[in-house]
């Protein structure tokens, strides 16, 4: 099977200011293209460095991680950012809207950033409507609640049709009943677009209706299983 | 890189945050507008000379000394053709009935038709060109109004009553600030005849005018007779010396008030770089997600510098506008120091140097904060905790400032004309902002060192953000600090000033000199001095003489020795010497011994102050001989003095021994003091009108004429200093909505815990009044040494300070602070928390 995503023996250690604190400790795995994976574990166990590392915003103390067939660990910043660019969609826990951008502004970003400027207000448009956001095009993040602003980040993530997609803790944010209609319309589009979605979570319900869970504890991999199996 | 993405995304970023740029805006303004005004002032100024530098002149050459022309130099001008006139100056006393006044006045009587160009300026208008035939004269406009005197009113000068024909409306050829002091009068050679003013002795200029046309060569002539008449101390100026004399003097004001250009721009400069600082901090979450979403460091760069600059270009010309129409008011305010009025045009040079210098100041000061745009870490999408900016050295960021100091050094290096100059200026510019620097960081280092671990809550909030991290003390420090250093130098040396001639009065030092007193008068005089109930405090003879041999040779020998090394002006000094028996309480003896009395045959010994000794290169014993009015006496240097120059009392280079010169043809000076202005006034034109040849000149008529000049100076150091103060205050506003947005959320945090509005108000007026106090401080301790440096090696003043104007410096200063600091955070008391959370972080 091809992996989009290959993590190898990656560590990162922190300087701290008598000692060195271990947040990652030689951890490893394979994800496959369009595979839904969660990684889980208790606060501190390393779930956000892990996804920063695989996602190319941080480097390695060391080890390796090889995305969409490239080692990133390897790359420059701005390389990075261009890896990221063309194949990676992300989704935050708090939206990461640019506050000075309208709504559709917002998802057209990606696409401008690749120079595809042309089509871009049609594709980001359709996204929105496809998120429920068709009448809220012009307005401002600040003018949007929480819920249709982690629509419109969804809206974004998928703009570029990214071969990757990470969401660290997508409903984290949202009461239960706006985060149930994130959490479908997630899957929804990630169903559509054949996206490898890796969800960073505390929620074992969203972690339950990804393919697979990868457990973190102390900065190790602890268990690495099909949801079927997943202990609740 | 993808430009017409970066284009548009700075378009777009920047709709909802335009207006935080206003202080980035005000701050080039600001600065150019000073560059701009004070450069097109400059251009009209220089602009003018050529046309204005003969009418000012007069004449094509002029000859002056204190001495008429002997007849070897009156032969060598027999070679200039056209018309010719010449002139006798002198200073004397005028009184006037009309009022019963008297007033210290200059005197020019001109023979022949003066000025050749140029017109003397009158009411009526042709009294300038018919006073002379009338046998009338023409008295300072100002010293008109000041004793309410008209056109027909007569004055007395030397006894002899004079008609008024008109009012002087300009005093040719000369700038007014010292007019107040000595107003011009003219009058003709023959009354000057009749009032008998030159004596032997007498305190008298000579001018000779030349209109010799252009196709005579001034200049070459200039360079064949100049030794000549230099040996003669007489002076030769052509148009084209008028010409580079004014350059000169212009030089200087234009050095000066490119200074103060170049504050104004510095402190923008800082402006610059500290409202942006603002600008790209509130921008670090968007540059995150930008980075995150895969942009290039670069193209972050670009979207903010693409914002920046277009901002700072508007901002540039915005100034450079504001800088034309101001330049209006500097002929206004600088008329008394102007020779001639400036006619002001839009200097299209002086705008286009402002854009350029402008643009290439803002690119480059404005890039220091934009450079971390490059380095925010897009992992602080996932965490907020991660660093703005990412660790290590910006080696970039170093040749930046590189460029700032090789931008600065070059645009110096414009302003002196001289790459060492710039150079010099340059180094001392780092000094004195290293200096600053160094204090606040001294001052962060201390306040931490030593803090007040127990005192209250709201003083340990306040004091702490001294030092917290992004704290704005090294910032304002700087900014504040250099404003308050200028103008606290100005203050003191003002006071310095002021106060030192004042002293002068204090206790039983005299304060009034009366000269031009003949022998047969002096016995008169020192009665009606004692009528007044005056001390006769001194009552000494002047005698002039020449130096004619010294060392054994005389002084043609001299000149012509190519190794003499004494100067020039103490060979050719007309000198005026008195002879005593006992030095002054204000001499010193320095070197040998002091005679005080000298039998008939003996060697004459006479005292030399130092100064004079070495200048002419003499030491004990060595012989000089003097032409005293055609008798040659020969002299041995027999004791060196030191003067103190600090009181109102009549001292001499020469000090002859008594028993030598009782019998030369000599006048007298008299010192006296008198308690209050009203007996110096009555006292003064009693003497005027018994004896006319006398003049008075006192210390309050000294000191006021003083006053008079300073103020004017100040008032415009004042303005000028006004630019760079308004500047500093912006940047003190950009410096404070900086450590707003750095405590806002504190503040509502504070708030939201529950803290009284009064207690958040008490915390920011401790951060601010701290904050205000240190750069006030820190401004008023380097113009404390800059101005004693000053006082004590250039100006030679007591160093006695006055701490009052000090102290206000040092209230304006932190009031201003602590109002814009409190004025600033008045939101965050005012409104709920929520509500400013929502619009100041977004």
């Amino acid at each position: 099977m091809q992996h989009i995503l290959s993590v190898r023996e990656l560590t990162k250690i922190y300087q701290g200011v008598n000692r060195e604190l271990t947040v990652l400790d030689h951890v490893s795995f394979d994800i496959a293209r369009g595979e839904v994976v969660s990684i889980v574990g208790p606060s501190g166990s390393g779930k956000t460095t892990l996804l920063g590392l695989c996602a190319g915003l941080d480097a390695p103390s060391s080890g390796q991680v090889v995305l969409t067939g490239r080692d990133i660990s390897q790359l420059s910043e701005d390389d990075k950012a261009q890896v990221r660019n063309e194949n990676v969609g992300f989704i935050f826990q708090n939206f990461q809207l640019l506050p000075t951008l309208t709504a559709l502004e917002n998802v057209m970003i990606p696409l401008e950033l690749q120079g595809k400027a042309k089509g871009a207000a049609a594709i980001a448009k359709d996204l929105l409507d496809r998120v429920g956001l068709g009448d809220r095009h012009d307005h401002y993040p600040m003018q949007l609640s929480g819920g249709e602003q982690q629509r419109v980040s969804l809206a974004r993530a998928f703009s570029n049709s990214p071969k990757v997609l990470f969401a660290d803790e997508p409903t984290g944010n949202l009461d239960e009943d706006t985060g149930h209609v994130v959490e479908q319309l997630l899957f929804d589009l990630n169903k559509e677009q054949g996206t490898t979605l890796i969800i960073v979570t505390h929620n074992p319900d969203l972690a339950a209706k990804t393919d697979r869970v990868i457990r973190l504890k102390g900065g190790k991999v602890v268990s690495d299983v099909l949801n079927e199996k997943v202990a609740r | 890189m993808n430009w017409p993405f970066i284009l548009k995304t700075a378009y777009r970023d920047s709709r909802k945050d335009r207006s935080k740029l206003i202080l980035f805006m005000s701050s080039i303004v600001l600065g150019i507008a000073a560059l701009v005004a004070i450069n097109s002032f400059n251009y009209n100024l220089v602009k003018d000379i050529d046309e204005q530098a003969k009418s000012l002149l007069g004449a094509d050459i002029v000859i002056s000394g204190n001495h008429p022309m002997t007849e070897q130099i009156a032969a060598l001008t027999d070679t200039i053709p056209g018309d010719r006139a010449s002139e006798v100056e002198l200073f004397t006393m005028a009184y006037l009935p009309k009022t019963d006044d008297s007033q210290f006045v200059r005197i020019k009587a001109i023979e022949g038709a003066f000025p050749f160009y140029g017109v003397l300026k009158t009411e009526p208008a042709d009294a300038g060109t018919q006073y002379q035939s009338r046998q009338q004269i023409l008295v300072d406009d100002g010293m008109m109004l000041q004793y309410g005197l008209e056109v027909g009113d007569s004055v007395r000068i030397g006894g002899v009553p004079m008609l008024i024909g008109g009012r002087l409306m300009s005093a040719f050829g000369s700038i007014g600030a010292g007019s107040s002091f000595a107003p011009l009068v003219y009058i003709t050679p023959d009354l000057l005849d009749q009032s008998q003013l030159v004596q032997p002795g007498s305190m008298v200029d000579y001018s000779y005018y030349y209109k010799s046309g252009d196709d005579f060569g001034a200049d070459d002539w200039e360079d064949m007779v100049r030794e000549d008449f230099r040996n003669e101390s007489m002076r030769i100026q052509t148009i084209e010396d008028q010409k580079e004399d004014l350059d000169e003097a212009f030089s200087s004001l234009n050095y000066f008030l490119n200074l103060v250009a170049l504050v104004s721009l510095l402190l923008g400069c800082i402006g610059v770089a500290s409202s942006v600082m603002i600008y790209v901090k509130n921008k670090i979450s968007s540059i995150a997600i930008f980075r995150c979403l895969g942009m290039k460091g670069s193209e972050a760069l670009m979207i903010y510098f693409v914002q920046i600059i277009l901002l700072g270009l508007i901002s540039v010309v915005i100034g450079a506008v504001m800088g034309s129409t101001i330049q209006m008011l500097l002929p206004v305010i600088l008329r008394d120091f102007l020779p001639y009025a400036v006619e002001m045009d839009l200097s299209w040079r002086a705008i286009g140097e402002g854009i350029v210098i402008g643009a290439v100041i803002t690119s480059l000061f404005a890039l220091v904060p934009l450079m971390d745009v490059r380095r925010v870490s897009p992992l602080r999408t996932l965490r907020a905790s991660v660093d703005d900016i990412e660790g290590g050295r910006d080696y970039l960021k170093w040749l930046l400032y590189v460029l700032i100091v090789i931008a600065i050094a070059g645009f110096l290096w414009t302003l002196t004309g001289s790459v060492i100059d710039g150079a010099i200026f340059t180094v001392g510019l780092l000094i004195a902002f290293g200096v600053l620097y160094g204090v606040a960081r001294v001052i962060i280092w201390a306040v931490r060192r030593f803090f007040p671990r127990r005192s209250s809550f709201v003083l340990r909030q306040g004091l702490s953000n001294l030092y917290r991290p992004n704290n704005q003390t090294q910032t304002l420090v700087v900014a504040i600090g250099l404003g308050t250093a200028i103008l606290t130098t100005l203050f003191i040396i003002q006071g310095l000033l002021l106060q030192n001639v004042g002293s002068m009065d204090a206790g039983n030092q005299p304060n009034m000199i009366l000269f031009g007193i003949e022998r047969d008068q002096s016995e008169e005089l020192a009665e009606l001095t004692r009528e007044y109930e005056l001390p006769v405090i001194q009552q000494v003879p002047i005698v002039t003489m020449r130096l004619a041999a010294w060392q054994g040779k005389t002084k043609d020998e001299w000149f012509a020795d190519t190794t003499r090394t004494a100067s020039r002006w103490a060979i050719n000094r007309e000198a005026r010497v008195t002879f005593r028996d006992t030095l002054n309480p204000d001499e010193t003896l320095i070197k040998g011994e002091f005679t005080g009395y000298v039998e008939p045959g003996d060697s004459i010994f006479v005292s030399l102050a130092e100064r004079f000794a070495e200048a002419l290169d003499v030491d004990l014993g060595d012989e000089l001989v003097w032409n005293v009015q055609g008798a040659l006496i020969k002299t041995y240097v027999g004791s060196i003095r030191e003067i103190n120059f600090r009181s109102m009392q009549t001292r001499f280079f020469i000090l002859f021994p008594n028993g030598v010169l009782e019998r030369a043809p000599q006048f007298q000076v008299l010192v006296t003091k008198s308690p209050d202005t009203e007996t110096t006034a009555a006292y003064r034109s009693a003497v005027v009108k018994a004896f006319p040849n006398v003049s008075v000149i006192d210390l309050g008529m000294i000191l006021s004429t003083l006053n008079d000049i300073l103020s004017k100076v100040s008032y415009i150091i004042q303005f000028m200093a006004g630019f760079s103060i308004l500047t500093g205050l912006i940047v003190l506003i950009s410096s404070l909505f900086l450590s707003k947005y750095q405590r806002i959320r504190e503040s509502v945090l504070l708030r939201t815990l529950g803290a009284h509005r009064r207690q958040i108000m008490r915390i920011n007026f401790t951060e601010y009044f701290m904050l205000g106090s240190l750069s006030a401080l820190t401004g008023i301790f380097i113009a404390l040494i800059g101005s004693y440096l000053l006082a004590k090696y250039q100006l030679e003043l007591d160093f006695d300070l006055r701490w009052w104007p000090i102290l206000m410096v040092y209230i304006v200063v932190v009031g201003l602070t602590v109002l814009i600091g409190l004025f600033n955070s008045r939101e965050v008391v005012q409104k709920s928390p929520l509500e400013i959370l929502r619009k100041e972080i977004g």
